[in-house]
C-alpha cells in the first residue's frame, strides 16, 4: 500500500467531511430562524436580539460558517435545545448502544449467511440453492421497518417472547438484532454464494480433491480460504450499511441509540442535535469506508488503486 | 448452464426438475406484476370499491371481510383501497426520482468523460463525494427542513442517487470512445456532438437502462422509509410507508393495516429487482451475474 494511497483516501475523506459541514449547515439556515423556537412567547425583540447574539446568529453566513466549522472540530456542536446540554455529549453517551446493536446483528448476519451462501454454492442448483436464492432476494426488497414491526406482532404480541421496545443487553437486544441482521445477511449470502461457486471450480479445488482430501475439508479450507476476500469486504461494506438501517431499527424498537436521537432530533427541530448527529454518523460512516478501502488493499495484493 | 448430473429420481427431484422448467414463467413473472401494479395506478378510481380517505369510525379495524378484502384502519378507513391509492405515490415517486437523478448522472457523467480535464476531474471528486455521503440520515434533515411534499421527496431520493449515474455513464464513455470506429470517425470529422449522438448514448443506453431499474427498486424502498418516517409524501395522500406507520400503534388489533402495505412494498420491489436482473442478462451481459 502506498503512502500516496492512503494519504489520497485520507484527503478524500476529509473533502467529503467539509462538504458534509456545508450541506448540515446549510441545511440548519433554509429551515427558518431557529430562535422562533428557543425564544419564550413573551420574549420582547431585545429578548430575541439577546438570544441571537449569544448564539452567533447575527453574523454574516460565512462568519457563521466558520465558527460552526471551528467549534465542530474542536467536537462542540453546540447544545441541543429541548435538552439543553452539550450534543457531542449526548451522541458519544448513546453511541455504546448504537455499536452493541451493530456487532449482534453483524454476527447475527454473518451466522446466518455463511452457511447458507456456502451450501447454497455446495448444493448449486438444487432446491436449496433456489429457496436461499429466492429469500435473499426477498430479503434485499423488504423494508426493514416492516419486517420489525413483524417480529414485534408476532414475538411479543401474539407470542410474548421479547419485549417490544427498550434498551437492555439481554433479550431486549434479540429483535432489534434479528431485524437489523437480516438487513444484511441477505447481501452477505449472495455474494458468499458466488464467490464459494468461482472457488470450488477452481484447480486447486479440483487438486485436493484428486489426493483425496474430504470434501468438507476441500470446501471449509480449501474454497472457503480463496473466497475469503469477497465476503470480508461485503462484510465491511455492510459495516457501513448497518449504521443506516440502524436509524431505522432504533426507531421501531426505541432502542436508545445514535439513528434514534437522530430522529427525535428531526422531530423536535432541535437543530444543533440534527447537525451534530448527521456530522457524527457521517464520520463514523467514512472512517469505515476508509478502513475497508485500505483493508481491501491488504487484504488483495492484486489490487493497487493505481490510475492507468 | 449446465443441467446438474444427477443421478437421484424419485418425487421430489422430478417435481423440482419441473419448477426448473417452470423458469421461464418465473422470469416474465416479475414483469406481469409490474404490468398489474402500473394498471392498479393508472385506474385506481375505478378499481377501488371505497374512497380512500373515508372515515367510517363505526367501522374501525375490521378484519378482511367480503365487504373490506383487506379490512379497515383505525379511522375505518378501507386498507385495499388506500393501497391501491397508494401505489401511486411508489411508482411516481420511484421512476421520476431516478428520471431525474439519470439525467443529471448521465449529463454530468458524459461531460466528465468528454470534456476531460481539470473540470472533469473536479466532477469526478464529487460524484465520488456523494457516494460517501450517508443519504439516509441527509434526506431526513433535508425532508425535515424544507417541509415534506411529494416534488422534495422526489428530489431528495434524485440527488441521493446521480451519483450512481454519473460514474458508470462516464466510464462507459470513457471506453466507447476509445474504440476504433469511434476513433475513425474521429478522424474523419465527426463533430463532438455527432458522435455522442450516433455512438456514445446508443451504447450506452444498455448499461444506463438495467443500472435505472435497480436504482428505481432502492428508491421505492427509500420513499417508504421516508414515508414511515413522517417525512414522506404528507397525509391525507394515502403511501405505503405511512399506512405503516398509521397502522403500527394498532398492530396488535389489526395485523391487516401493516401487513398488506409492508407486502406491497416488499413484492413491487422484489418484481423490479427481479427484472433489473433479467435486463441485465438480456441487455447486458458482461455485468451478468447469472450462475
Amino acid at each position: 500500500m502506498s503512502l500516496r494511497f492512503v494519504v489520497g483516501r485520507l484527503l478524500q475523506a476529509l473533502l467529503t467531511i467539509l462538504l458534509l459541514s456545508v450541506i448540515v449547515f446549510g441545511l440548519a439556515r433554509l429551515s427558518g430562524d431557529p430562535i422562533n423556537l428557543m425564544a419564550p412567547m413573551e420574549a420582547s425583540p431585545e429578548d430575541i436580539a439577546t438570544i441571537r447574539a449569544s448564539f452567533g446568529l447575527d453574523k454574516p453566513l460565512p462568519v457563521q460558517y466558520w465558527y460552526f466549522i471551528r467549534n465542530a472540530a474542536e467536537g462542540d456542536f453546540g447544545r441541543s435545545i429541548k435538552w439543553d446540554r452539550s450534543a457531542a455529549g449526548m451522541l458519544i453517551e448513546r453511541f455504546p448502544a448504537t455499536i452493541i446493536l451493530s456487532i449482534t446483528s453483524m454476527l447475527f448476519g454473518l451466522l446466518l449467511a455463511l452457511p447458507v451462501g456456502i451450501w447454497s454454492a455446495v448444493k448449486r442448483d438444487t432446491w436449496f440453492d433456489n429457496v436461499g436464492k429466492i429469500v435473499a432476494l426477498a430479503g434485499q426488497s423488504m423494508p426493514t421497518f416492516w419486517f420489525g414491526i413483524l417480529l414485534i406482532l408476532f414475538f411479543s404480541l401474539y407470542i410474548p417472547l421479547f419485549p417490544t421496545s427498550g434498551y437492555g443487553i439481554d433479550i431486549h437486544l434479540v429483535l432489534p438484532t434479528v431485524t437489523l441482521g437480516a438487513f444484511v445477511a441477505a447481501s452477505i449470502m449472495r455474494v458468499t454464494r458466488s464467490a464459494m461457486l468461482d472457488a470450488l471450480e477452481a484447480d486447486y479445488v479440483r487438486t485436493a480433491r484428486s489426493k483425496g482430501v474430504p470434501e468438507w475439508r476441500v470446501i471449509l479450507v480449501h474454497a472457503l480460504k480463496n473466497a475469503a476476500i469477497p465476503i470480508l469486504t461485503i462484510t465491511a461494506l455492510q459495516a457501513a450499511t448497518i449504521l443506516r438501517g440502524a436509524v431505522v431499527t432504533e426507531t421501531v424498537f426505541s432502542w436508545p441509540g445514535i439513528g434514534k436521537i437522530a430522529i427525535d432530533a428531526v422531530y423536535g427541530r432541535d437543530f444543533p442535535l440534527v447537525q451534530a448527529s448527521v456530522m457524527f454518523m457521517g464520520v463514523v460512516f467514512l472512517t469505515i469506508n476508509l478502513l475497508v478501502d485500505m483493508a481491501y488493499v491488504l487484504l488483495d495484493p492484486r489490487i493497487t488503486y493505481l490510475r492507468k | 448452464m449446465t443441467v446438474a448430473t444427477s443421478t437421484r429420481s424419485g418425487f421430489l427431484s422430478v417435481m423440482l426438475r419441473k419448477i426448473g422448467t417452470l423458469s421461464f414463467l418465473l422470469r416474465s413473472a416479475p414483469a406481469l406484476f409490474l404490468l398489474l401494479v402500473v394498471l392498479m395506478a393508472v385506474f385506481a378510481d375505478l378499481i377501488v370499491p371505497f374512497d380512500p380517505s373515508q372515515q367510517d369510525l363505526g367501522n374501525s379495524l375490521v378484519g378482511p371481510t367480503w365487504q373490506h378484502i383487506m379490512g379497515t384502519d383505525s379511522l375505518g378507513r378501507d386498507v385495499f383501497s388506500r393501497m391501491v391509492f397508494g401505489s401511486r405515490i411508489s411508482l411516481i415517486v420511484g421512476t421520476s426520482s431516478v428520471a431525474v437523478a439519470m439525467v443529471i448522472g448521465v449529463v454530468l457523467g458524459i461531460a466528465s468523460a468528454m470534456i476531460g480535464g481539470t473540470t472533469g476531474e473536479a466532477i469526478m471528486r464529487l460524484t465520488d463525494l456523494s457516494l460517501t455521503l450517508p443519504g439516509i440520515l441527509i434526506a431526513l434533515a433535508v425532508a425535515a427542513t424544507v417541509g415534506p411534499s411529494l416534488t422534495n421527496v422526489i428530489l431528495i431520493i434524485a440527488l441521493l442517487y446521480w451519483a450512481q449515474f454519473a460514474r458508470m455513464a462516464r466510464g462507459e464513455a470513457l471506453s466507447i470512445r476509445e474504440r476504433d470506429y469511434v476513433q475513425s470517425a474521429y478522424a474523419i470529422g465527426c463533430s463532438p456532438w455527432r458522435i455522442l449522438r450516433v455512438y456514445i448514448l446508443p451504447n450506452l443506453a444498455n448499461t444506463i437502462i438495467v443500472l435505472a431499474t435497480l436504482e428505481i427498486a432502492a428508491a421505492i424502498l427509500l420513499e417508504s422509509t421516508l414515508s414511515f418516517l413522517g417525512v414522506g409524501v404528507p397525509p391525507p395522500t394515502p403511501t405505503w410507508g405511512s399506512m405503516i406507520a398509521e397502522g403500527r400503534p394498532y398492530v396488535e388489533l389489526g395485523w391487516w393495516t401493516v401487513t398488506f402495505p409492508g407486502l406491497a412494498i416488499m413484492l413491487t420491489v422484489l418484481a423490479v429487482n427481479l427484472l433489473g436482473d433479467v435486463l441485465r442478462d438480456r441487455l447486458d451481459p458482461k455485468f451478468s451475474n447469472r450462475r
